[in-house]
């Protein structure tokens, strides 16, 4: 499943998605809880500095226990929020209570200034604007430095440890249970303590949360899905391709994958899936074509052997005749021998075991040997055999290389005209040991030339037949020149000659 | 019967010709394919022995151009054994198909059943009254009693048993029986048919003057 193609795209789409919605749906849920926690707390300070702001005029906040304040002290210390204004005394609330003293504070034009409201009127009254005291979810409350508490509403005091701000911050806004709470230093080190009931608010994140969970996994379905069938539309093309290519097989070497209906980027995959198809083709027929060849080279000497024997063992004949059949067998035999001498050199060139005794050799040696051999063949042939030799010695085995040499001149003797000549020149060059073999005959056709290096290629049969030749000889001398590392090829004019031409690498 | 063999093998052809000569056939030898189409519109052969891989022409094309003129039985003889050439050869008009190497006997048989076969007679026995024929062995007998005949007598009752009720001419007689290199006299075909007449009886033959003979059925 993880080799598959289709599964790790899907895999890696599902990694990629779970990231991004994820991580959205994430990012999403702490941005709305801290939105939302930040207006909790900004109520909360607003809360509290209302408490503060409110409380601060009150000079020692004659709170129940403390000493009286010393005689006009109080012009003195008048809170700081600028309690120098009447104006500045919040609300209205305390004209009411002026009027009341009216007739104590009269004293010619000083006009005392009015008596602020008892602390614990005050306290009383004391409360943030909005909130009330029956909202179960809002607490606060005012404490001593001590946190004995001057005022509690909702506020269980048993909800400890209260916490202090650090000195030099003026207020503290922590989270304690299901609660936000804020404290504040109030004047004459009171505590000012704030809070709300955070359950209504996690409740809601909560459901956000589940509904965030939600959409991301419908987003993460629908795109799963959609990632299944756009892996599946990118996959098709390819088991379609593969399908096709499953169907060639030995006996429908012809299919081809359509190239035109294939999607761009898999068009040179199928291009190149054809273009091997073509060599297999390719060489399966040459194969195919080589060992018909091959039976036929075999089956016919057998074939020759066979009903000689037969023929002769049909009735009782004379020493002559036997004679005659033994002779007609032994030289198909022959025939057969050196089919299979060739054969089993081309199978292992082409297993690249060809086994050369790489050694110097004198390749003039070589082919002075061979023509001296092959001189009564061409007498009999009437072809002169005329040599221009460079003395030249090569690494390279000279049995294979004396085979070649043999090879080309007895060619060039068999194709040539009667009276007509074969010139073996070694010409040795700078870089290169060029060994040319040229003959007069009739030249090799044009529609022959590629093939002539074939196995079992006849460019006349008829003539071949004759001449006994076994259709390998220059296929072999190919390989041979290939192992040696050289190269041959020819160059040939009708009814002038041919001229086959060795080029093997310096010693 | 006379038979033409079409091989570019040397040894095998004369090989495969000797055999049939030495089975009382008349052989004409062909070694390349221009040649062997050429003697076998020319002649009227009782059976081809057609080698595929020719020279100059090749088997089924040979065998493609000589359909368009006869009907001659041919034997096709080659090394190549897949399915696809012996398809090919028997679709272009072989008759019968053997593959190199054979064996000779198999290939006498074989040729003696398309003769048989060309000639309307599946059975190797042929009857005509107390005279039986067997062409398998080339023996005559009458009344279970063996005739002895010689090879061109008994070439001649076959043809004329194999062609009863037609009248057979002494030109087509003289081209069964003796092959291209046979220098005989016309005339020896009338010797032949009356010593056949001597062993096997006046009315056996019957003589249409001018035309031929002929065996009534």
């Amino acid at each position: 499943m993880v080799k598959s193609i289709r599964w790790r795209l899907q895999l890696w789409y599902a990694a990629v998605l779970t990231g991004v919605v994820g991580g959205f749906a994430v990012f999403l849920f702490y941005e709305v809880q801290s939105a939302r926690f930040h207006e909790v707390d900004a109520d909360l300070l607003a809360a509290a500095n209302y408490l503060d702001t409110t409380m601060r005029p009150f000079p020692l906040f004659m709170l129940a226990g403390d000493p009286p304040p010393p005689q006009g002290f109080e012009e003195k210390d008048r809170g700081p929020p600028g309690g120098k204004k009447e104006g500045n005394n919040p609300g209205g609330r305390f004209k009411e209570k002026e009027k009341d003293r009216g007739p104590l504070g009269g004293k010619g034009d000083w006009k005392p200034r009015p008596p602020l409201p008892p602390l614990e009127r005050l306290l009383e009254d004391l409360s943030p604007p909005g909130w009330r005291s029956d909202d179960a979810t809002r607490f606060y409350g005012v404490c001593r430095a001590d946190w004995t508490p001057l005022k509690a509403v909702n506020l269980s005091l048993t909800r400890v440890p209260w916490t202090s701000p650090k000195s030099g911050t003026e207020s503290l806004l922590y989270s304690n249970g299901a609660y936000r709470q804020c404290t504040k230093i109030g004047p004459r080190n009171t505590h000012i303590i704030v809070g709300r009931s955070t359950e209504r608010l996690t409740g809601e994140l909560r459901f956000f949360a589940w509904q965030l969970a939600i959409a991301g996994c419908t987003v993460m379905i629908v795109g799963l899905v959609g990632g299944w069938v756009i892996s599946s539309r990118i996959v098709r093309p390819i088991a379609r391709i593969t399908a096709t290519a499953a169907q060639i097989s030995l006996a429908n070497l012809s299919e081809r994958i359509e190239a035109e209906n294939v999607e761009s980027e898999l068009v040179e995959l199928a291009t190149v899936l054809n273009a091997t198809f073509d060599r297999l083709q390719a060489a399966f027929a040459q194969q195919a074509q080589f060992t018909a060849d091959a039976s036929h080279e075999l089956r016919t000497p057998l074939t020759i052997i066979k009903s000689h024997a037969e023929l002769a063992l049909t009735r009782p004949r004379d020493a002559e005749s036997y004679r005659a059949t033994i002779t007609a067998c032994h030289t198909a035999a022959d025939r057969m021998t050196s089919t299979v001498d060739g054969l089993l050199i081309l199978a292992r060139a082409d297993a690249g075991q060809l086994q050369l005794q790489r050694q110097p050799v004198q390749l003039t040696t070589i082919v002075e040997e061979t023509v001296t051999l092959l001189t009564p063949v061409a007498n009999d042939a009437q072809v002169s055999i005329t040599t221009e030799l460079d003395a030249v010695t090569i690494t390279g085995d000279a049995e294979s290389l004396a085979r070649v040499v043999s090879n080309l001149v007895t060619n060039a003797i068999h194709y040539n005209r009667v009276d007509g000549s074969v010139h073996v020149r070694i010409h040795s060059a700078e870089t290169a040991i060029e060994l040319s073999v040229t003959d007069t005959g009739w030249g090799i056709p044009d529609a022959d030339r590629s093939g002539i290096f074939q196995r079992f290629y006849r460019v006349d049969k008829a003539r071949t037949r004759t001449t006994g030749g076994t259709g390998l000889g220059l296929a072999i001398c190919r390989s041979i020149i290939e192992a040696h590392g050289g190269t041959i090829d020819f160059e040939s004019h009708p009814n002038t000659g041919t001229t086959f031409r060795v080029l093997l690498p310096r010693a | 019967m006379r038979l033409l063999v079409v091989e570019d093998e040397p040894e095998l052809l004369s090989v495969i010709s000797r055999s049939f000569r030495e089975e009382n056939y008349a052989v004409d030898e062909a070694r390349d394919g221009e040649d062997g189409l050429y003697l076998a519109k020319v002649w009227e052969y009782d059976a081809i022995i057609l080698d595929v891989m020719l020279p100059k022409m090749d088997g089924w094309t040979l065998l493609t151009k000589l359909r368009q003129v006869r009907k001659t039985p041919v034997l096709l003889l080659t090394a190549r054994d897949s399915v696809n050439d012996r398809v090919r050869g028997l679709d272009v008009g072989a008759d019968d198909y053997l593959v190199k190497p054979f064996a000779l006997a198999e290939l006498l048989a074989r040729v003696r059943a398309l003769i048989r076969r060309a000639a309307g007679q599946p059975s190797p026995l042929l009857s005509f009254g107390d005279i039986t024929i067997d062409t398998g062995a080339k023996k005559v007998t009458r009344e279970m009693q063996e005739i002895v005949l010689t090879a061109r007598e008994y070439a001649i009752v076959e043809l004329l048993i194999r062609h009863r009720g037609e009248v057979v001419t002494r030109t087509r007689i003289y081209e069964h029986i003796f092959d291209e290199n046979d220098d005989s006299l016309s005339n020896l075909v009338e010797v032949h048919v009356s010593n056949v007449r001597k062993k096997l009886g006046k009315d056996f033959i019957t003589t249409r003057r001018g035309m031929g003979y002929v065996i009534d059925g």
